[in-house]
């Protein structure tokens, strides 16, 4: 039934860099989240604000929108799992998301969409606001499951990368892929 | 910008406080993923089927009313069902604790604070019942039991459980918080080595209680949870105790969460969390699979400090083995759960449609939604909560009943009032009607206007049987005999038909009221129903009276009832041989804090006082208005029956009692004191509006009777007090907004008071403090050290304004002398427009009305007759800026422009300034003028 397949993930550099590494936000860093649109309240994981640390324990979700609809679980590595919590498998409205992430050292310079591949429509667009902060747009989603979700990875400003460091970069994302692998199995 | 802006914000804050699927909380109904799928509880109720309680004698009302009709009961704030009283003993707990669920019933707390504690919520026998939004501390049993077979050394047992759920079916527990805190088990004394626990279950429950969800609920600091099954002996239970937990917080709780015998028990997305080594609530085990019991378990999360493996948080908790337990997607510690000892059996397979979340979104969704105060309701409705429906007045069977009671009975919810149909009462011993009540418009059958709602109006005889000018002397007055305040019907049977010390009974067509009592409509009263009571004995005095609208020591009920106790006993025309017929002998009927509404009439007692507990506390008097019944009224032998032949209700029968509210006939030296006296009645262009509270009545002569009204308030809009006579008004309010004192009067003196301005609802002109109708030689109104001054509405007032017409002979006798004026007094200050007088035709601004005459030759104002003022100062006290008064202004006398003097600024206050004074020329008390000067 879904007519639209319009998938469209606008991913927008800062700084021009065409080079990131995946960004390091350590467990603890502040987090500052807004929303607008469908849902305008967040509920932070450590006391229900819309501030919280980020937290790698299993199941440490930072954010659920007021709505309950939108579940964001960012871990250290600089992914950004973001779920559908509303049970059905549209995400129907659009929530406009920005992140604000304390004392981060290096600073963003990317953020673009990583497993998109449970998405079955609607848009989502990821912006880079600044060397801190990120706005994430889901504009009438849908998945290819209930509760479902896609990822995103912060990047973080590099020097000229040489190839031993691209070869880490690699074995990153590696890395990445296996841990969101184990996760799903459970 | 700025209501913009408000308007935003709370808009943002309905948007938060809404569920995403926009139905108000206490409206929705249990989820379908669940045992408890198509539990409705109480969602399903009318507006006069939803309660808010506020208390615990609230809610058992609540509980009461209705009936099984669908009842939404909305907790406000925290209820402590102790009501400050601890519990005694056990089984005082059992009574008094207990909050006994109806069927179809939905309990929810209204937003952030709504609870209970010493609460035993109780879920037995019924079904369709929710439970939301409410934060439960458990209760704490006053009487645990030691059983010393408990375990190997033995346990304290307690009873009550925050929610006991018991052989109940469909129900929804649903984001409340349940917690021992404050009374933690470690703040218990430990008593033969063990705490003495008092706590019993959190959610229990048992016998048969089947198709439950407990969801989003967030248990915390306790020790038994929840105990689904209560033994293992009962093996009716097989088939039963189907229960749904999903999605709940277990926050440091001890054991059972739950432990199952029996049920199918589906436990799925829950958030357990805890530790080992806490204390005072270690974990012990989470899930227990009791006898027989069948657990489905699916991406629970469990993350307690010290436990790995499945064993460590699902067991066996006892030596019976027959429970499984299958689990698929669970957690323990962000590792899986792994391979459990219990069983696994053969899963059921739940009866409903559902798909648990990842585990990995459950403690965030948990924490998120679970617990109380999460949401609130804004429905409202009219539920009764005052009393249990059914509830009369007097009581069935009561001795002690009154002899000016009304009869009130109440209902679920406010019942409407019939077209047709009679409230009748019959005296006991013959069977003889004594009164009739008929709300059909048969007693105004002879009205031609249809304005004026003719049913529920009748004819009342105020004072008949008491007055001393004969048997059928009355005020006479339309009066609508039934009301409804909040659930409760009230009937004003006719005045003064009950004797002292007499049985009587009701009966009342069912057509009188429509509405329900415990869910069944009104069926009418017979005298099979017996709805009998006795009056009480005669009061014992003639000179010394009490009135309460409640209790049981005083006289009377009613004010009325004490006066016409006083009318017969104690009148100027009563025998001597009861020893206070005349003015020598005073008379006090002592008014207690409460409310009458009632219409009033006093004829012919000299030196009365009637005195209230508090000003503000004892308020007298019900809505009248010329347009109910016209004129400024009086006493007669019948009722008149003429028709209106003016006014907005032109062909109402005009009955001749009057249109105030207390009527006073000749009765010499009535003291007022210390109440409040009201007409309630609101100006509006449907009506004429006059709505006098007192109209003091008697002659115009130097012989005319005195009032004194002390630390009173009057409270009406037009023409709260028409007076005649000698008065003294001391430290008191009046408040009104047109002519608001007036009068006929030889000496009116207003000391020390207040005089205050309210808004007129129905016209935006300027009112008019004062309208003098004054005789002349004497002072007419006076106005000492008092205070004018306006509800904060009110811009604008006039002085007063003149009454008078080419052929009427009263004056206008206005002083104001040393009194403040608020800034809403206009600075022209009187009131003169283009109407006509004896002293001509006016010339002013002030609409049609025409110029003061002052009973002198041209009508002109003197230093002792017509409109005056001396040392008016503003509401501060300075002196008043009165530049603009209006004093000499242009009249036409025979069509003649002629300059007149028609109010004047005095240059003393000679002959205002005292009570010596002011009423000089009073001639009662002794036959001679300065006989009276009255004192505080």
């Amino acid at each position: 039934m879904k007519t639209f397949k319009t998938l469209a993930v606008i991913a927008a550099a800062w700084l021009g860099s065409t080079a990131a590494l995946a960004a390091t936000v350590p467990v603890g860093t502040v987090i500052t989240g807004q929303v607008s649109g469908a849902s305008t309240t967040l509920v932070g994981l450590d006391d229900g604000s819309n501030v919280t640390k980020l937290s790698d324990g299993f199941g440490d979700v930072e954010f659920l929108t007021g709505d309950f609809a939108v579940g964001l679980d960012f871990l250290s590595s600089g992914l950004l799992q973001v779920w559908n919590n509303s049970g059905d498998t549209g995400l129907p409205g659009s929530y406009m998301f920005t992140f604000s992430f304390a004392g981060l050292s290096p600073s963003l310079s990317s953020f673009v969409g990583l497993d998109l591949s449970g998405i079955n429509g609607g848009d989502v667009s990821l912006n880079l606001i600044d060397d801190h902060s990120i706005s994430l747009t889901l504009n009438n989603l849908s998945f290819t499951d209930s509760f479902g979700s896609f990822t995103a990875q912060l990047g973080a400003a590099a020097a000229v990368p040489e190839p031993g460091t691209l070869a880490l970069l690699g074995a990153g994302l590696g890395a990445l892929a296996l841990r969101r692998n184990r996760r799903v199995a459970a | 910008m700025r209501t913009a802006q408000r308007l935003s914000c709370i808009a943002a804050l309905l948007a938060a406080s809404l569920p995403a699927w926009g139905l108000d909380a206490a409206l929705q109904t249990a989820p379908t993923d669940g045992w408890g799928a198509g539990t409705t509880g109480g969602s399903a109720a009318t507006p006069d089927h939803i309660y808010t309680v506020h208390n615990r004698a609230e809610l058992l009302n609540a509980l009461a009313n209705g009936g099984t009709a669908p009842k939404i009961i909305k907790v406000a704030g925290t209820i402590d069902m102790t009501e400050g009283t601890p519990f005694a003993s056990t089984a005082d707990q059992k009574v008094r604790a207990r909050v006994r669920l109806t069927s179809n019933t939905t309990l929810i707390g209204e937003g952030p604070g709504a609870g209970f504690v010493n609460a035993w919520i109780d879920i037995s026998s019924v079904s369709q019942v929710i439970v939301r939004n409410l934060h439960l501390v458990a209760p704490c049993d006053v009487g645990p039991i030691w059983d010393p077979t408990d375990g190997a050394t033995g346990n304290w047992n307690s009873q009550y459980d925050a929610i006991g759920i018991v052989s109940a079916t469909q129900v929804w527990i649903d984001r409340n918080t349940i917690t021992d805190a404050p009374v933690t088990d470690d703040t218990l004394p430990i008593e033969n080595g063990k705490t003495k626990q008092c706590h019993d279950g959190a959610i229990d429950i048992t016998k048969g209680a089947d198709l439950i969800t407990v969801s989003y609920n967030v248990l915390t600091a306790h020790d038994k949870t929840m105990l689904i099954g209560g033994s293992d002996s009962l093996t009716s239970d097989a088939g039963k105790l189907r229960v749904t937990i999903a999605n709940n917080v277990f926050d440091g709780v001890t054991q059972r969460v739950p432990r199952v015998r029996f049920g199918q028990v589906h436990v799925f997305n829950n958030y357990f969390v805890g530790s080992k080594t806490a204390t005072p609530y270690p974990h012990l085990y989470s899930i227990g699979a009791g006898k027989a019991s069948n657990i489905l378990s699916q991406a629970n999360v469990f993350a307690v400090d010290g436990a790995a493996g499945c064993d460590s948080v699902v067991t066996y908790p006892s030596s019976d083995h027959t429970g499984v337990f299958q689990d698929s997607g669970s957690m323990l510690n962000g590792a899986a759960l792994g391979s459990c000892s219990v069983a696994p059996g053969t899963a059921f397979v739940p009866g409903y449609v559902f798909k648990p979340r990842p585990a990995a979104l459950v403690k965030a969704n948990a924490l998120a939604q679970a617990g109380a105060g999460k949401l609130t309701t804004q429905i409202s409705g009219s539920g009764n909560v005052g009393d249990v429906a059914g509830t009369k007045v007097p009581a069935a069977n009561e001795t002690g009943a009154y002899t000016d009671t009304r009869l009130a009975l109440s209902f679920d919810a406010a019942p409407l009032i019939g077209t047709t149909g009679r409230i009748n009462v019959y005296r006991a011993s013959d069977d003889v009607l004594v009164d009739s009540i008929d709300v059909s418009s048969a007693p105004s059958s002879t009205d031609t206007q249809t304005v004026l709602a003719r049913t529920n109006l009748e004819i009342d005889a105020l004072g008949l049987g008491a007055m001393p000018d004969g048997a059928t002397f009355a005020r006479y007055v339309w009066y609508r005999p039934v009301s409804v305040t909040g659930s409760t019907a009230t009937v004003k049977l006719h005045n003064n038909k009950l004797d002292f010390g007499t049985a009587y009974y009701v009966t009342m067509d069912a057509s009188v009221l429509s509405g329900t009592i415990k869910g069944a409509a009104f069926a009418g009263i017979t005298k099979a129903d017996g709805w009998k009571f006795t009056t009480r004995a005669a009061p014992t005095s003639y000179t010394q009276l009490s009135v309460d609208d409640n209790g049981t020591t005083a006289n009377f009920r009613t004010l009325q009832g004490a006066l016409n106790w006083v009318m017969k006993y104690c009148s100027t025309n009563s025998p001597s041989s009861y020893g206070c017929n005349t003015v020598a002998t005073p008379k006090v009927i002592s008014v207690a804090n409460g409310n009458y509404p009632e219409f009033n009439v006093l004829r012919k007692v000299s030196n009365l006082s009637i005195v209230g507990e508090s000003r503000d506390g004892v308020v007298v008097g019900d809505e009248n208005f010329e347009s109910l019944n016209s004129g400024s009224g009086a006493s007669a032998a019948s009722a008149a029956t003429a028709l209106s032949t003016s006014g907005k209700t032109l062909g109402h029968r005009v009955l001749g009692g009057g249109r105030a509210s207390f009527l006073i006939e000749t009765a010499d030296l009535l003291t007022l004191q210390n109440f409040t006296l009201k007409n309630p009645h609101e100006r509006s262009s449907s009506w004429d509006n006059q709505a006098e509270t007192i109209y003091f009545n008697t002659s115009t002569t130097a012989a005319a009777a005195r009032l004194v009204a002390k630390q009173m308030a009057f409270y009406s809009q037009q023409d709260t007090l028409q007076l005649k006579g000698y008065n003294w008004f001391y430290q008191s309010l009046i408040a009104g907004n047109v002519d608001f004192i007036w009068g006929n009067v030889m000496a009116s003196l207003f000391e020390e008071s207040e005089i205050r301005s309210v808004p007129d609802p129905a016209s935006s002109s300027p009112g008019y403090v004062v309208q003098s109708r004054a005789t002349a030689g004497d002072k007419g109104f006076v106005f000492l050290n008092s205070t004018l001054t306006a509800d904060p509405a009110v811009s604008q007032a006039y002085l007063a304004r003149s009454g008078g017409t080419t052929s009427t002979t009263y004056v206008d006798n206005v002083a104001f002398a040393n009194t403040r004026m608020g800034s809403h007094i206009l600075p022209v200050g009187w009131c003169v427009g283009t109407g006509t007088s004896k002293t001509g035709v006016g010339t002013g601004s002030c609409g049609s009305n025409p110029p003061p005459w002052s009973g002198t030759t041209d009508g002109a104002v003197t230093d002792t007759a017509g409109w005056r003022e001396f040392g008016s100062m503003d509401a501060s006290g300075a002196p008043l800026d009165v530049s603009a008064r209006l004093g000499v202004a242009s009249v036409k006398v025979n069509s003649v422009a002629t300059s007149l003097a028609l109010a004047k600024l005095l240059g003393s206050a000679t002959g205002l300034s005292t009570r010596a004074e002011v009423f000089q020329n009073s001639t009662i008390a002794t036959g001679a003028p300065g006989g009276w000067v009255p004192a505080p």
